[in-house]
């Protein structure tokens, strides 16, 4: 089992609805990102074409991150799901060098407010209560893995179920992002790849994403 | 404190649907189903409360309401807008005297008893003396409720004021857009049928990118459409949000829209020789005959317009059953008058608008649009048809859109008819992959036939909407010498007014006498001083007004520099609302996608003091004695959906329409009953939809879904109505309009008075000189929405993180040669004078002689830190009066010429008294 995903560039309108996903599910602090969407333009005038990439961490096959953490914070799972255990991480940053995508980022800021100035809202007060932070670590997207491990805990399918599948995939509303086992050959998103020939981004890399595209 | 994280899987104890560390304690784990309040678009949304505070919002997947699930930014940020530590929690004065831009209103808080007896001794006293000298107004958008019809809009009509002064009025809205659609569609704007359509042509329209009408079903419908290949050639002069899903961007020059319609309608019809004979004759007066003085000529003893029989040979009433055939074409003599039909002179006029003069104006290459007209017709598959649901049905698989940048203009009333009657040429208008208005046409649910609304033939057989909430343009008022402020009734035509905010209104007002003076205004949830049109305008007139009343969430530049009195309204998520749930006004999802009544609820209780503003409004009406009034208007509001009973009262004096039966009004509410905004909505839900689907059924359920119907959601061949592509009416105002604007002495550019759809100049081509070359423009940036949500963190974050939301844009080669480069601080100056500055990122998706600002950013409000200072506020620019709007519908002209030059400071912030920038 490998969780992956594909992206229909020719659906996303750049709204950023999966940031926002993000930052809701997991209360990610002010100036953090787990993702991001990032806007550029090829071409030149009149003949011009708007680029628009919703981008996360990877989760590689071939994880660069992994390979040069020294405490073993930073770890892959079996379903090749890539996190950082907060209690080994000691904020030496190799990680967020080595990885070529730069989606790591370092959380320092421990008292940031998205109201700076001003009282934490009951919802900043919530956050802290259900999905708290440490400081000195180094965060990163985790492919929502407690909706993965608590779904399929409850007979869900990653990819099917809302309930079991990342909060960036469901919120989409272009439905842009197939998310699903790239292990089953069977699976929908495997057909989609196939079908709509889906790429790597920044394939020369040469870490094998878990995240590939379709133009 | 932060809690130490103890993030190892095991101990984790999991949560379905949630991402959780640790083993919190959990008393309270609820998904509420609601509609969102993050812009018009009142997409069905579920939203999640964990131990009473709201963590998350997503979309509702369980019906067509929204986007089946996904939703986007403003709507997941609503949770930030609901906590915003800013906000008014409880009644406040103004304790400052002094009224201005950048005034610190020095808030006092109040009761609410003492601030509804205040307002309300105002009320009494202005009721009695002279209703219109009540200002009312507003928007229905984002962070405040859109209780327009049920709040404001009974409250003034029942008060009896006439001054109602809409705060998309001025630019962020479409007044020509409105009018058109409601001529052509009977709906309040348009879309395409995303999921037939194969070749969509796009005029400064944002469908599925970012419009706020119809959000989450666009975003979704237009992504499967783009990804089965359907082609989307968006003619606009920036490659954004609409130019940056295209499949062809064609840049363009503001204001050109019309022209590059007219000559794609020429080509099509005098070169190609293509159309929709059959659409031609049957649903638009294109066989009505008109005569030497532009006007119908009718039948002599029923009035009533006359076509040509070619079978017969002879002249019959438009709608007499022994017609055999329509001429469509031709020259007949009737009345001892020459005979044309109307369709024979559109023809014959757009001959003038060849590509070339095309080109000339917009600088789109004549080639271009020749060849795209083609593509256009070849996809129309005139004469194709399809089946659905059994139903056979013409398919016309093109669509040609516009709304607020393509008639943005002074133009606008033309440039909308203009893309509308290329859809007509070829039949493309709510049929099968087609242009479809919001559905139009209701019959009803199926367990009661309620909630019913059809479009019918009005005067002259022309296609009138089933429900008092749309455009009503046809039959058009007559023109009158105005009476009111928005003197809108001069051209009744206009859809919105930008008077009485404009730089000449005190002149007309002067020339009628004064009639009176506006002694007191109510606003909710708009911010007129900063997304309507220029402050300094606004300010003049704003300034003037001795007592103001605003209802809000949130202090905007509009309460703390004019506001005397701010009521705390409740942010949707905190309350219910009935007038979001009627779709076919705004938002119902298109083709066969089903019906759906969804309801908007409170997730969490409204915090401090704030309240919902109808209820508000209903306190205010039981102290000056007009409670009865409003229920009684609020039953021929429920009965006119009720298919017993049509049109209200407030449109009796338009020609022609149906009215109101008022032996037929269902009593919902008695007069002397005094009754909480939940019964109203409780009795309004089982009138509708029966006994059995209250409050209690409709909370939990969310929405009550029913199928539509294939003659339902494709209805045009289903009625017998027509549509003007001659616009006789126009002809039939203009000699009024000129006579009743001499009173107030108002200059309007009366050639476009013209019943043949035409271009004219923008006035902002018209003031392009060598010093000032650049046009400047606002566009819709899909993560905004009006003022509000620039004070939203997280939307922010991500603007900041956006190379454009933020900025203003320009062609790099232009700014290479006025040597100008990224990250420049710059100045738009206008050929009037008027300064705004910003940061400078340059684009190759940008037409060269343009220069684009994300609308309504540039915040000043003290009370607003988090929007304070970003981005630019475009509105400055701007003029607002006579001449810089269309005479036909009142848009204001929303670009402007500038120059562009290195700045040292933010200009526009000398003086506001904040932070520095």
């Amino acid at each position: 089992m490998r969780w992956g995903m594909a992206i229909e560039l020719k659906r996303c309108i750049g709204c950023n609805a999966c940031v926002l996903a993000c930052k809701a599910e997991h209360f990610v602090p002010p100036q953090m990102f787990w993702n991001r969407v990032l806007i550029g333009e090829k071409g030149k005038y009149p003949q011009v074409t708007k680029l628009i990439y919703s981008v996360r961490c990877n989760h590689c096959a071939e994880p660069k991150c992994v390979k040069v953490c020294p405490t073993g914070a930073t770890q892959q799972r079996e379903d090749g799901i890539v996190w950082v255990d907060d209690e080994k991480c000691v904020g030496c940053r190799y990680c967020m060098v080595a990885c070529p995508y730069q989606m790591r980022q370092m959380y320092e800021e421990e008292d940031a407010q998205y109201f700076p100035g001003q009282e934490l809202t009951e919802h900043e007060k919530i956050g802290k209560l259900l999905y708290p932070h440490t400081p000195g670590v180094v965060q990163k997207c985790v492919f929502c893995k407690e909706r993965i491990d608590s779904g399929i805990a409850q007979g869900l399918t990653p990819g099917v179920d809302r309930d079991a599948t990342p909060a960036c995939v469901i919120v989409c509303p272009t439905k842009a992002i197939h998310f699903g086992d790239l292990d089953d050959p069977n699976s929908e998103i495997n057909r989609v790849i196939k079908e709509k020939h889906a790429h790597a981004f920044h394939p020369e890399f040469d870490t094998q994403p878990s995240i590939s595209y379709i133009d | 404190m932060v809690t130490k994280a103890k993030d190892k899987p095991a101990k984790d104890k999991p949560v379905r649907g949630m991402s959780v560390k640790g083993n919190p304690e959990i008393w309270d784990d609820t998904w509420v189903k609601s509609t969102c309040g993050g812009c018009y678009g009142t997409c069905t949304i579920r939203a999640h409360r964990v131990n009473g505070v709201i963590i998350k919002i997503e979309g509702e997947p369980d019906n067509d309401f929204g986007s089946r699930g996904g939703l986007c930014a403003k709507g997941e940020a609503m949770i930030q807008a609901l906590y915003d530590p800013n906000r008014f929690n409880y009644p406040m004065r103004r304790t400052n005297p002094k009224k201005g831009l950048f005034e610190d209103p020095q808030w006092k808080r109040i009761s609410w008893d003492e601030a509804l007896d205040e307002i309300a001794g105002h009320l009494k006293r202005i009721r009695a003396e002279n209703p219109n000298k009540l200002l009312h107004g507003g928007t229905p958008s984002a962070g405040s409720g859109p209780d327009l019809p049920l709040g404001f809009g009974v409250f003034g009509a029942v008060f009896g004021t006439k001054n109602w002064y809409v705060g998309g009025a001025g630019l962020h809205c479409g007044s020509g857009s409105h009018m058109g659609a409601g001529l052509y569609h009977a709906s309040w704007s348009i879309v395409p049928d995303f999921k037939y359509c194969n070749y969509v042509i796009q005029m400064g329209s944002n469908k599925g990118t970012g419009s706020g009408h119809s959000m989450g079903f666009n975003m979704r419908l237009s992504a499967d459409a783009r990804s089965r290949g359907m082609k989307n050639v968006v003619f606009d002069p920036i490659c954004n949000f609409g130019g940056g899903k295209a499949t062809e961007w064609v840049p363009i020059l503001p204001g050109t829209d019309a022209i590059i319609a007219l000559a794609m309608t020429n080509i099509i019809l005098n070169e190609l020789n293509v159309y929709d004979a059959e659409f031609i004759k049957m649903k638009t007066n294109g066989p009505y005959l008109i005569g030497p003085n532009e006007r119908y000529i009718r039948d002599k003893e029923t009035n009533k317009p006359l076509i040509w029989d070619p079978v017969d040979n002879k002249a019959k009433t438009f709608n007499d059953p022994t017609i055999k055939d329509f001429a469509i074409l031709g020259e007949y003599t009737v009345n001892g008058v020459k005979a044309v039909p109307s369709f024979q002179l559109v023809k014959d006029h757009v001959k003038k608008y060849s590509p070339e003069y095309a080109e000339k104006e917009s600088t789109v290459p004549a080639a271009t649009v020749r060849r795209i007209a083609k593509e256009w017709a070849d996809a129309a598959m005139i004469g194709a048809t399809i089946e659905i649901e059994g139903e056979k049905l013409p398919l016309r698989p093109v669509a040609s859109v516009m709304f607020r940048g393509g008639q943005g203009h002074t133009n606008s009333a033309m440039s909308y008819c203009a893309m509308c009657l290329l859809n007509a040429i070829v039949g493309a208008m709510d049929v099968p992959g087609g242009t479809l208005g919001w559905p139009a046409y209701v019959e009803g649910h199926p367990d009661t036939g309620r909630y019913k609304v059809i479009p019918y033939p009005c005067r002259d057989g022309m296609l009138t909407a089933g429900t008092f909430m749309e455009h009503k343009p046809w039959p058009v008022e007559e023109s009158k010498v105005p009476d009111t402020v928005l003197m809108k009734e001069l051209v009744p035509t206009a859809s919105f007014s930008p008077h009485p905010v404009t730089s000449d209104f005190q002149k007309y007002w002067d020339n009628l006498g004064r009639p009176y003076e506006i002694e007191m205004a109510m606003i909710f949830g708009a911010n007129m001083v900063r997304s309507t049109q220029n402050r300094e305008i606004a300010e003049d007139f704003f300034k003037r007004i001795p007592f103001i009343v605003s209802f809000n969430i949130l202090p905007n530049e509009f309460c703390e520099g004019f506001a005397d009195i701010m009521l705390p309204d409740c942010h949707p998520l905190e309350t219910y609302c009935l007038f979001s749930s009627h779709g076919p006004f705004f938002n119902y999802p298109i083709g066969m996608e089903g019906w759906d009544f969804p309801i908007r609820q409170p997730v969490v209780k409204p915090a401090y003091e704030r309240r919902n503003k109808v209820e508000a409004l209903w306190d205010l009406a039981d102290r000056i004695g007009m409670r009865e009034e409003m229920n009684n208007y609020y039953n021929v509001y429920f009965s006119s959906f009720g298919g017993e009973a049509l049109i209200s009262g407030d449109i009796a004096s338009v020609r022609d329409v149906k009215q109101i039966d008022p032996s037929k009004i269902t009593v919902l509410i008695k007069p002397e009953e005094k009754i909480t905004y939940q019964e109203m909505m409780d009795r309004a839900f089982k009138f509708y939809f029966g006994e059995d689907k209250g409050l209690d059924y409709i909370s939990k359920a969310g929405t009550i879904h029913w199928p539509k119907k294939a003659k339902e959601a494709y209805w045009r061949w289903y009625v017998d109505v027509r549509i003007p592509i001659y616009m006789e009416h126009i002809a039939e105002l203009r000699d009024g309009i000129i006579e009743n604007a001499k009173k107030p002495g108002m200059e309007l550019e009366w050639e476009q008075f013209t019943p043949l759809i035409s271009y004219f100049p923008a006035q902002v081509a018209r003031e392009e000189t060598k010093e000032f070359d650049l046009y400047s423009f606002s566009y819709r940036d899909i993560l905004h929405n009006g003022t509000y949500t620039m004070e939203i963190p997280w939307l922010d974050e991500v603007s900041q993180l956006n190379p454009y939301t933020y900025n203003i844009t320009m062609n790099a080669e232009t700014a290479k040669k006025k040597g100008l480069k990224d990250g420049d601080l710059i100045c738009l100056e206008s050929s009037y004078g008027r300064k705004t500055t910003g940061t400078l990122k340059t684009m190759q998706g940008q037409h060269p002689k343009t220069i684009a600002i994300s609308a309504c950013s540039g915040g000043w409000a003290k009370g607003a830190p988090i929007a304070y200072g970003k981005g630019t506020n475009f509105n400055i620019l701007l003029e607002s009066d006579a001449k810089h709007a269309c005479p036909v519908c009142w848009s204001q002209e929303t670009a402007t010429m500038v120059k562009v030059y290195k700045i040292d400071h933010r200009i526009e912030y000398d003086g506001v008294g904040g932070k520095k920038l």
